[in-house]
């Protein structure tokens, strides 16, 4: 009866957790099926110590996953080619101007950049809680911040109204 | 209010990215993990209460042994060792302990102090290093003050990744500081413009500092204070390595097999070497990438890694499998050091920096609280602590720090 209820409290929150998990996913690397894997191998490693977690923050624990095994594929991948951004069939339909833009711009960022705005700017994290699921230094974070949003607005200065850096 | 325009365009922008349900998959995923989890535990386990038995029988024969560092707690010899044991802090040491905590593909595992251990390590004794480097206490330049020989070089970068400082540390403790505004940055592998400051600065004698440059490599000599260059053509030079006391090899981490071309300190290239190659393990790496330079000491090879083999953790961790750093080293015979994630451990947390004496390896210890040089003597569960740097602001330098050879020969 108690993994019964354990697989059902895991069911419930991991339903809660996935959307934003999978779209910070899809910020994060630009394509969807690399974004699912990420979120399905985060999931499966939440359920594997669900009865130590469910009482802390899976969701962190899962962000910490995702964001470690993004670097860790990145940099066996470092020197293939990047291949198109395709998010949900992106070349079957048109797009808004605007998101082309920004899935544009995210991709002239390194992955360490995006994985800083998409913590700070997509999931709310403070720079401290950024620098620990990143495993770096609040400077780290701060000064990554400040490259990517530059670097944001040299790619698309049609976005510059968003990228202005605010301190939180 | 910008930020939040920020959080509503990346919101927008994947606003239709719709989830497959992944939790049942999840789940049972999840459940065939655990169960190979606990099949590794009971039998970690098992071969716990056997290391616990041999260790105290050591211990009991060695009494005169200096205190110093382990990993473990003490337990009395008629207790049954469980896993959270092995991994809570402790206030005590006990002398040296010569069991090793788990094996990896045969190779026997050691796992290093936690953070908060650390801040307990005995002093290494002897060290020509001193124990706290201050690095906002610099004596003055190296041209009013001159220098034939460092033990250390340390580089320090500001928020915005300018080079802020690059000192050398005398036998006599002093730092002075080296005027770089001549080095031009170079290209990253993250593709960011900044100038090279890395674990081989300081050559493997403490007479040159190397200063890698696009298709060039820049040298500053100590003892004449003269600087100097040699074209190195297309080869990359991120990654250029000392291999020996006056030759530099421009080693390639993506070609690890490769044979790199080799140079003199004047320039001259006349042969090539598979550098990496021989710091790299027969072991499954999984997606550990090699991490900073590899340090010969006596007759074996030191080299760090990052995260990515599935080395067996500290039971009672919370940490997934393959997120710790480790150290490899090579030669017979082979041993692993895993350096525990946690919080306030720097991710690439702890590069090797040398041989303090032909079998204790040093190695740097990045955390949230500063960075510390350590030493581990191989194949033991001693560590001391030689040098803790102060002087940094957190959160806004960073430290790179590159030691001579600190025993011939060079």
């Amino acid at each position: 009866m108690e993994a019964l209820g354990q697989r059902e409290e895991f069911t419930r929150w991991a339903q809660a957790a996935q959307p934003q998990l999978l779209r910070g996913a899809v910020l994060l690397t630009g394509d969807r099926q690399r974004a699912e894997d990420l979120v399905q191998e985060a999931l499966t490693k939440v359920a594997m110590r669900w009865s130590r977690l469910r009482g802390t923050s899976p969701d962190a624990y899962a962000r910490t996953v995702i964001h470690h095994d993004h670097v860790s594929s990145w940099r066996k991948r470092r020197h293939e080619v990047l291949t198109a951004i395709e998010v949900d069939g992106a070349q079957a339909r048109p797009e808004p101007e605007r998101r082309i833009l920004v899935l544009e711009a995210l991709r002239t960022l390194t992955p360490r950049q995006r994985a800083v705005i998409v913590l700070r700017y997509f999931d709310d994290l403070t720079e401290r809680e950024t620098a620990d699921v990143l495993g770096v230094s609040v400077g780290t974070v701060k000064s990554q911040t400040h490259l990517s949003l530059r670097r944001l607005r040299e790619a698309a200065p049609e976005l510059a109204e968003f990228l202005h850096e605010e301190s939180r | 209010m910008t930020d939040q325009r920020l959080h509503d365009l990346l919101h927008e922008t994947v606003a239709d990215v719709t989830a497959p349900d992944l939790a049942d998959t999840a789940w049972r995923a999840g459940l065939r993990g655990r169960r190979r989890r606990t099949t590794t535990l009971v039998a970690a386990a098992a071969v716990a209460v056997i290391a616990v038995a041999g260790t105290v029988a050591l211990v009991e024969g060695d009494p005169g042994d200096d205190p110093a560092p382990t990993r473990k707690p003490t337990v009395a010899p008629t207790q049954t060792p469980t896993p959270s044991n092995r991994s809570t802090l402790r206030s005590t040491y006990e002398p040296e302990i010569s069991s090793h905590d788990a094996t990896y593909s045969g190779v026997p595992v050691w796992w290093a102090p936690t953070v908060a251990d650390e801040q307990r390590l005995p002093a290494y004794p002897d060290s020509p290093l001193p124990s706290v480097v201050d690095l906002s206490q610099v004596s003055g330049s190296i041209d009013d003050d001159p220098l034939d020989r460092a033990l250390a070089a340390y580089g320090v970068y500001g928020p915005d990744g300018g080079v802020e400082a690059v000192d050398v540390l005398g036998a006599d403790g002093r730092l002075r500081s080296v005027d770089v505004s001549r080095v031009e940055p170079m290209t990253d592998p993250e593709g960011i413009q900044r100038v090279r400051l890395g674990p081989s600065l300081l050559s493997r004698g403490g007479d040159y500092l190397m200063f890698p440059q696009e298709h060039s490599i820049l040298l500053y000599t100590l003892r004449t204070g003269r600087w100097s260059s040699f074209d190195t053509g297309t080869s990359p030079t991120w990654d250029a390595t000392w291999i020996a006391a006056d030759r530099i090899v421009l080693a390639d981490p993506s070609r690890p097999l490769a044979q790199a071309p080799e140079y003199s300190v004047d320039g001259v290239t006349d042969g090539s070497s598979n550098v990496i190659g021989g710091a790299v393990p027969e072991l499954p790496l999984g997606s550990s990438q090699l991490n900073g330079r590899a340090r010969t000491g006596g007759t074996r090879m030191a080299q760090a890694f990052t995260a990515g083999a599935t080395i067996p953790e500290p039971p009672g961790g919370a940490s997934p499998e393959g997120t710790s750093d480790w150290i490899s080293v090579t030669w017979t015979p082979g041993e692993i050091l895993l350096i525990p994630s946690e919080t306030g451990r720097q991710k690439s947390c702890c590069q090797v920096s040398g041989w303090i004496d032909a079998s204790t390896v040093l190695y740097d210890s990045r955390t949230s609280t500063g960075t510390d040089l350590l030493a581990w003597r191989v194949g033991t569960g001693r560590f001391w602590v030689v040098t803790r740097l102060t002087g940094v602001t957190l959160g806004q330098q960073t430290v790179v720090t590159s030691y001579a050879q600190l025993t011939p020969p060079w």
